[in-house]
């Protein structure tokens, strides 16, 4: 009893050391992008941003726009973000020097920062459309009709002031209406990172682009099906029939229609630059206990964190059942082939596979299989547990394998001289010695597994990391989200550590 | 049963690896109850001997026939036939995942030769006779070579085997052990266990054995009886052997 005790008092130390370390980390890096502000470069005009660090979200016409001034003589550097987001909290943190991007987002991140500003220069006009694939002809015009209508009918005024111009709360959200939906599912892409588009809100992804969708299918009799993913894989998305349209705020640009059609524009919008003006004056600093309440108390926010959670569980178990089942017989099939030989073919597919899952990147596979091998799957847990369960077998493969060349080969002769066949011996003799032998391998492997999972957002799966990416996405506070998601991974990993641990001891104990 | 009965008849049984011949046509019989003890110097294929009468090595050439089946053919079940052979390692090969009685009843009962109540009593019966009762529940780590030795040679007993094989069983011995696995052996072979013996024992050899092998260079040199092979050599490589080794 007083054993385990100081066992636990050790995990807890270890614990807060490493909560020690994350924190010092944070607070070096604060510190270090204050610094930073006083080289500085002002910028008053669209002139201005020749030689400087520009922001922009991936995939975006800012990021089309922007991409001129790069490797200029004056040295303009464009850096590329997932999100408009993550563009406006570099910013924040003065590592790059203006954001370029569109006027509606721009205004949201700059009231809720006050330290921004948006130029009054506009960089650019441009109209917005809803992507959809060549060959949907039918639905496109369909929608075009249904644009058509709400338009003539008020409802898409109602939509835009709802969102723009509502300073006094008297425009009402769109309500969906109560019509029979029986023409099927439109399945939506969009990413929900540019308010006031789309967003997160109250765990699920509203904004005017996502009413403006919900109108449209409320005219064509259909079910809305919102799937949130990165902005640069929508149209991959919608070309490869994982959704009907794309709805994310999209310019129609001549690079983007050779590979897919735009519904009639339903908005113009201008490209403006945000800049940092550095004048804190306005900003109030919020205390610990009123950073925490605004990013996980407010809003609900730490729901994301609990279904990222859950999800981050899921892929893992899921993934690491497929990854021990799958190595196990992969490992069995080379160790027959190399020992007894037989199975020629079937081992030559085990080496081809081990050595294609182990040379490519996990993220690459992922996105293989959510949009070409399992591209009719909707369910994205089945996509993740399948993707990763199927990169880990080929690890937990060349481990198992491993294990069992240990064992000495007397063991199997051993085995076979009493009469015992090949199968029986390898299950009762080998495989028990093999396994004991791996454990820590094999723990190290799903300790990798479980970060591995943290890709998962590039599907648009809320996993742990995802979660706390939409909450910065919210809250334009980087701290504390990603802080909180290193303890309950490093919680995780320190937990799961602890019972293989135990599980090691026992097995050793038995044989002494 | 038929006093000279063959057990194993080995014709032209020859083995390479690669390029190198071990075994030269050999043709071997052993009748039952015989005990055959195998001597010759390092290298001169008397393990591949052993090894090829239980296919542990499969032969290149010829054939070994086990109660009159020959385990060179492809269709033979060979798991069918070394339930008959038991056979003893020089390093043991006792299994460290379970205990002492684990061993011994893992393979009946895995083969379905006895229930598990059959296979625990036989268990008891064996470790009573090599005196290890007491080590039932234990692992074999915690046994000395010696007692690991006899724990194998029970394991094998316990498929009450036809023929046992030993394969040097006191090589990896401490020198105060050799003693109580050779006094086993000894019992077994009183109570006309059919045992053929790769030894370096010569005293066993001369004790025990009813015949004496000699090979050398993957051939038989000399085959006879112990007084024979070991007071009237004939072989001239017998006779250098013998007078390195007695």
């Amino acid at each position: 009893m007083k054993k385990n005790r100081t066992r636990k008092n050790r995990l807890l130390a270890i614990f807060i050391i490493g909560l020690i370390c994350v924190t010092t980390f944070a607070a070096i890096g604060c510190g270090k992008s204050t610094e930073d502000t006083k080289d500085k470069k002002v910028i008053e005009s669209v002139d201005d941003i020749e030689g400087t660090r520009i922001g922009v979200q991936s995939g975006t016409t800012g990021a089309i726009y922007a991409e001129d001034y790069e490797g200029d003589e004056a040295g303009t550097i464009v850096e590329r973000y997932n999100k408009g987001a993550d563009a406006i909290q570099s910013l924040k943190l003065n590592k790059i020097d203006c954001v370029i991007i569109d006027e509606l987002p721009a205004l949201e991140y700059v009231a809720r920062n006050p330290e921004l500003a948006i130029l009054d220069e506009e960089f650019t006009l441009e109209e917005y459309a809803m992507c959809i694939d060549k060959s949907s002809t039918a639905l496109k015009l369909q929608i075009n009709d249904a644009l058509k209508e709400l338009r003539d009918n008020g409802i898409y005024d109602q939509i835009v002031d709802y969102y723009i111009n509502n300073e006094d709360g008297s425009v009402e959200k769109y309500v969906p209406k109560d019509v029979s939906r029986d023409n099927g599912t439109l399945i939506v892409a969009t990413n929900a990172a540019f308010p006031p588009y789309e967003f997160y809100s109250e765990g699920k992804v509203t904004g005017l682009d996502m009413d403006l969708s919900q109108a449209v299918c409320d005219i064509l009799g259909m079910k809305l099906q919102i799937e949130d993913m990165e902005f640069d894989s929508i149209i991959v998305a919608v070309t490869s029939g994982k959704a009907d349209v794309g709805v994310a705020g999209m310019t129609v640009t001549e690079d983007r229609l050779k590979n897919i059609d735009f519904t009639d524009s339903y908005t113009t919008s201008k490209q403006v630059i945000v800049v940092n003006t550095g004048s804190t004056q306005d900003i109030e600093t919020l205390s610990f206990v009123e950073k925490f309440k605004q990013n996980f108390i407010d809003d609900n926010r730490y729901e994301y964190l609990l279904t990222g959670f859950r999800n981050t569980i899921i892929i893992t178990i899921g993934a690491v059942i497929i990854g021990i089942i799958l190595g196990f017989l992969i490992a069995m099939v080379r160790t027959t082939h190399d020992r007894i030989g037989g199975l020629t073919i079937i081992n030559a597919i085990c080496r081809v596979y081990v050595t294609i899952i182990r040379g490519t990147p996990a993220m690459v596979q992922l996105l293989i299989m959510f949009y070409i091998i399992l591209a009719a799957v909707n369910n994205k847990i089945v996509v993740a547990v399948i993707a990763f369960g199927l990169n880990s077998a080929a690890y937990v493969s060349e481990i198992v394998r491993s294990g069992i060349m240990a064992v000495d080969p007397g063991q199997m002769e051993a085995g076979q001289s009493l009469g015992m066949t090949y199968n029986m011996t390898m299950i009762r003799v080998i495989l028990p010695q093999a396994v004991k032998n791996i454990l820590p391998a094999l723990c190290n492997e799903l300790i990798s597994l479980i970060k591995e999972t943290s890709i998962s957002g590039y599907i648009g799966l809320i996993d742990l990391t995802k979660g706390a990416d939409i909450i910065r996405s919210n809250t334009y506070e980087a701290t504390m989200p990603l802080l909180a998601i290193a303890l309950i991974y490093l919680a995780i990993v320190m937990i799961l550590t602890g019972f293989v641990h135990k599980l090691e001891k026992r097995l050793r104990n038995n044989e002494r | 049963m038929k006093d000279n009965e063959i057990l194993i008849e080995t014709k032209e049984l020859c083995k390479s690896f690669g390029d190198h011949e071990v075994l030269k046509n050999l043709n071997i019989t052993v009748s039952k109850g015989e005990v055959i003890a195998i001597i010759g110097p390092s290298g001169c294929g008397k393990s591949t001997f052993l090894r090829s009468i239980n296919k542990l090595e499969t032969p290149t050439g010829g054939k070994v026939l086990v109660d009159g089946t020959d385990i060179t053919d492809k269709s033979v079940n060979i798991n069918k036939v070394r339930e008959k052979i038991g056979m003893v390692f020089q390093q043991f090969n006792l299994f460290p995942n379970m205990t002492i009685k684990n061993n011994i009843m893992l393979a009946p009962i895995q083969l379905k030769k006895m229930s598990k109540e059959e296979a625990s009593n036989k268990a008891d019966e064996l470790l009573k006779r090599i005196g290890l009762e007491d080590k039932a529940q234990s692992y074999p780590s915690k046994l000395s070579g010696g007692q690991k030795q006899r724990v194998a040679i029970a394991r094998a007993l316990a498929m009450n085997p036809a023929v046992m094989l030993f394969d040097e069983p006191t090589s990896a011995l401490d020198p105060e052990m050799v003693g109580e696995v050779l006094s086993l052996m000894k019992e077994l072979a009183l109570d006309g266990m059919t045992m053929v013996v790769v030894t370096h024992e010569m005293g066993f050899a001369k004790e025990v054995a009813t015949r004496v092998l000699f090979m050398n260079d993957g051939e038989i040199g000399e085959d006879g009886t112990p007084t024979e092979v070991f007071d009237n050599p004939k072989n001239p490589r017998l006779k250098e052997f013998l007078s390195k080794v007695l």
